[in-house]
């Protein structure tokens, strides 16, 4: 039962981060319409920053974060000038090669900055365990779905009531429509791209004291959220969420069965999820068109 | 005797009927026409009938067989061509290969026979460029036909797609505005070719046209469609003297225009 | 095949039948048959990737499944190398279709992301089943490939081998590019719908493009095994993956010949970069990239380009000419 308690918490705030991830996923489908192989490299990108922030510059943990926010939304930028904005419109496979070919390149980057080994990274709880009763929670692990809770609302609270939210959705849903009443279509996909670069990096600094921070982590971690995002149901934000959590439920049971084999289990769920249910939970209709 | 029959043909998008207990007959041999005010379930009878929409109800039976439900590859292979509204040529083969691609449910070479090249499968290859240059020669297209398809005017590209279609060996030839966007030259050079097809190569025609000097000079029998429904069908005189038909376009000006 | 083609393919073949002559005896003829892998494997992706227009990533997986079915037939069975052979084909084909019927279905994006999935679980398999793979330590002492009792122990003679199946697979290719399904693959690539109204069996098209690549993969792998003597997990990365993608996109995604130019060129890259060695991968993505925005149909593209410029300019002067002619 306890252990139960424990694997449930671990599995949430796992999944917590592929939900964060997933976001940008989603959104970048839903405004733009690629599927961003680098997202992954944001959550990379964003570990790394908090380790220099962090623990060589000493800088205490909320200004860690808002430096990370702010450094990753300006790599989104870059991202979407080299990987997007120069390809628009060429046909959709395009954007799986050039997001692919920017994620080496992000990577290896990376590692010219900061090196091919390791770091470990534990702000902001070290190792300190949380005691709730007899059962052992790892704090860390609170504060991750925690912070996809706010982090949720704050996306929601975006899209449904701010201005720029709105036209954001308008964009998405026709981008013809929403150019000819004046939104600046271009625009609405930059700023996408900064805010899935920011997510992604968010998810980073959480999940830097869980996992090390390495040039490795990030395309481990895209590629669950990517299954998150098919589970869940393509371009759908609650199926982002949904899918996230779900896959780290699975992924932390099936590592207290056989480590070894828990990506194994990721990648059986992806399947049977595209066998019974391509649509995913929350999945659109597609739509017929001739 | 009859090439298409359509019976209680209905199609729901999102609960929304757009096309609703639908009957059509053409006759072998015809040019029929199909037309309607906008949005009337014109171009979504079409992908019906050819496959790429599944009715939620109804049957279609080209020359007896059923082919409601089925791929649009299996429509085809019963002898079911059609050309699209917005014109989609494949943009990365020449204008010769659009063609020479039709050929594809008509022809049987295996892999096997492909990576060897035998006798057979070499035959067939030059029948397939044969047939493709005929149908280019029909269209009047044999002198383009190591362009890109999009290096072809307007007009030509809407001929080269009925080329294509015309390659697949039809019985039955969809076309969806082919006029659409063509001067009055052009146009005038299409309905040849529509008579052509029709008269000389026998191929029944469904003609989906919103130029009434088109369809009503093309055709021998027109069926007209509102809210998805057959509203009237009969000659063009019939349909022209028909008062539902006038109601319906009422406002819009295109029988008048046309007389 | 036109005049233009058959001096192409004779002149490249004469190339490479000279080429182990021409390179040091170690490490030179080891990179020129790691190229002619290379090439095999790009030439796979080509048929998925160029003609049909289906960006997967299972390529690296197929290599890897057909490396593991020549090393465990022909070490563990004691098959001979053609045996293997054939197994690691039968092995990939069959992979393929399991892979290719369900996710074929799905969008073209879907499918990208689920053979990721597929290559990485591949992966892991090798390295936990340990008693039929060796796990991380991988297979070794893999004999090495013999037709009867010529044995071809040395790497010009496996060169050679490798040089047998390129050729063969680039002929195929090219034939099959210019037949009825190589012609329906590309419609597929152009337009899914319009080929499928146009009467192409689209899943069938499709499923037949991802078995051949697999295939391709498959022969890969089996040269590679017989070649290296060894397989491990380490071989089969992502990043093979990355690399025969470039490959193709670089040498020209519908031309044969930029392929397997640009299975060469990306093998050699590495050693003429080695001065950057640190910075190789990075430049790597950045020139991938660079290759995809400025030149969209690769270098065999932009060199078709070219030659079709330079005949717009000469052919002016050569009217002159004619008519000062008279001399």
């Amino acid at each position: 039962m306890q252990f139960g308690l424990q694997l449930l918490v671990a599995g949430l705030a796992m999944g917590a981060i592929y939900a964060l991830v997933a976001l940008g996923f989603v959104l970048l489908v839903n405004a733009v319409n690629i599927i961003n192989f680098a997202q992954g490299e944001f959550v990379m990108v964003g570990a790394f920053l908090a380790y220099t922030f962090g623990v060589v510059l000493h800088w205490p943990y909320w200004a860690t974060v808002i430096a990370v926010v702010a450094v990753a939304a300006l790599v989104g930028i870059v991202f979407e000038r080299m990987a997007y904005y120069p390809l628009r419109g060429r046909e959709p496979s395009t954007f799986l090669v050039s997001t692919l070919a920017v994620s080496v390149f992000l990577r290896n980057v990376a590692q010219q900055i900061w090196g091919p080994m390791p770091f470990a990274y534990t702000e902001p709880f070290g190792q300190n365990v949380l005691k709730l009763g007899p059962v052992p929670i790892v704090p860390q692990h609170l504060l991750i779905i925690a912070a996809l809770a706010v982090l949720v609302g704050l996306l929601y609270g975006f899209l449904f009531r701010t201005r720029l939210g709105t036209m954001m959705r308008a964009a998405s849903q026709d981008r013809v429509a929403a150019q000819v009443i004046g939104i600046r279509v271009n625009r609405i996909g930059v700023i996408t791209f900064m805010i899935a670069a920011a997510s992604g990096a968010v998810a980073g600094v959480l999940v830097a004291p869980v996992f090390f921070v390495s040039t490795e982590m990030g395309f481990g971690v895209g590629l669950k959220a990517f299954i998150a995002t098919i589970i869940g149901g393509w371009g759908s934000v609650p199926g982002a969420i949904a899918g996230g959590l779900l896959l780290g439920i699975v992924e932390v049971a099936a590592s207290a069965y056989n480590s070894g084999f828990k990506d194994l289990f990721a990648f059986g769920l992806l399947i049977l999820f595209l066998i019974v249910l391509p649509r995913g939970i929350f999945g659109e209709k597609i739509a017929e068109k001739a | 005797m009859t090439l298409l029959q359509v019976t209680g043909l209905t199609k729901l998008f999102g609960g929304v009927a757009a096309v609703t207990d639908l009957e059509l007959l053409v006759e072998k041999g015809e040019i029929h026409g199909l037309i309607g005010p906008n949005g009337s379930g014109k171009t979504t009878t079409l992908n019906l009938i050819s496959g790429l929409y599944t009715p939620d109800k109804g049957e279609i039976l080209l020359d007896g067989a059923p082919i409601a439900r089925r791929r649009p590859s299996y429509c085809t292979r019963m002898g079911l061509a059609r050309t699209f509204q917005n014109i989609r040529l494949f943009p990365r083969l020449s204008v010769l290969d659009n063609v020479a691609m039709a050929r594809h449910s008509r022809t049987r070479a295996n892999l096997l026979e492909i990576f060897l090249g035998t006798p057979a499968q070499r035959r067939e290859e030059l029948a397939i460029r044969a047939a493709a240059e005929a149908a280019l020669e029909l269209v009047g297209l044999s002198q383009r036909a190591a362009d890109r398809p999009t290096d072809l005017p307007y007009g030509a590209q809407r001929r080269l797609e009925i080329a294509r279609a015309m390659a697949t060996q039809p019985k039955l030839l969809l076309l969806d505005e082919p006029a659409a966007g063509m001067n009055p030259t052009e146009k005038r050079e299409l309905l040849g070719l529509i008579q052509r097809i029709n008269g000389e190569l026998g191929v029944t025609v469904v003609l989906i046209e919103h130029d009434m000097n088109v369809v009503m000079s093309a055709c021998h029998q027109i069926t007209v469609l509102n809210f998805g429904a057959r509203i009237a069908s009969g000659t063009p005189a019939e349909v022209r003297r028909d008062k539902a038909v006038i109601e319906a376009y009422l406002g819009r000006g295109h029988l008048s225009a046309a007389n | 095949m036109d005049r233009r083609s058959i001096l192409g393919f004779s002149g490249a073949l004469l190339v490479l039948l000279v080429l182990p002559a021409l390179v040091s005896a170690g490490y030179g003829i080891q990179l020129l048959n790691m190229a002619l892998i290379f090439s095999i494997l790009a030439l796979g992706f080509f048929v998925l990737f160029g003609l049909t227009g289906i960006f997967a990533v299972s390529q690296v997986a197929f290599w890897g499944l057909g490396g593991y079915a020549h090393a465990i037939l022909t070490t563990r069975y004691h098959w001979p190398f053609l045996g293997g052979l054939l197994g690691a084909m039968a092995v990939t084909a069959v992979a393929g279709l399991l892979l290719g019927l369900p996710t074929l279905k799905l969008r073209n994006q879907y499918l990208t992301m689920a053979t990721i999935g597929f290559a990485e679980a591949v992966r892991i398999s090798a390295n936990n089943f340990d008693k039929l793979t060796g796990g991380p330590n991988g297979i070794g002492r893999i004999p090495a490939p013999a037709l009867g009792s010529l044995v071809l122990n040395t790497p010009v003679s496996k060169y050679y081998l490798s040089l047998v199946f390129v050729v063969l697979i680039v002929g195929g290719l090219w034939r099959l590019q210019r037949s009825r399904l190589g012609r329906a693959m590309q419609a597929v690539r152009d337009d899914e719908l319009a080929a499928e109204a146009m009467g192409v069996h689209v899943t069938r098209i499709k499923v037949l493009a991802f078995v051949l690549s697999a295939v391709a993969g498959g022969i890969a792998g089996s040269l590679y095994a017989g070649l290296s003597s060894f397989v491990s997990p380490d071989a089969f990365t992502l990043a093979v993956a990355v690399q025969v993608t470039a490959m193709v996109m670089i040498g020209g995604r519908s031309a044969i010949g930029g392929v397997v130019a640009g299975a060469f060129l990306l093998t050699y890259l590495p050693e003429w970069l080695r001065d950057f060695k640190d910075w190789y991968m990075a430049i790597y993505g950045l020139g991938l990239l660079v290759i995809l925005i400025f030149l969209p149909e690769g270098l065999a593209g932009g060199a078709r380009r070219l030659a079709d410029r330079l005949k717009r300019v000469k052919r002016p002067v050569e009217n002159v000419a004619l008519g000062g002619g008279g001399q």
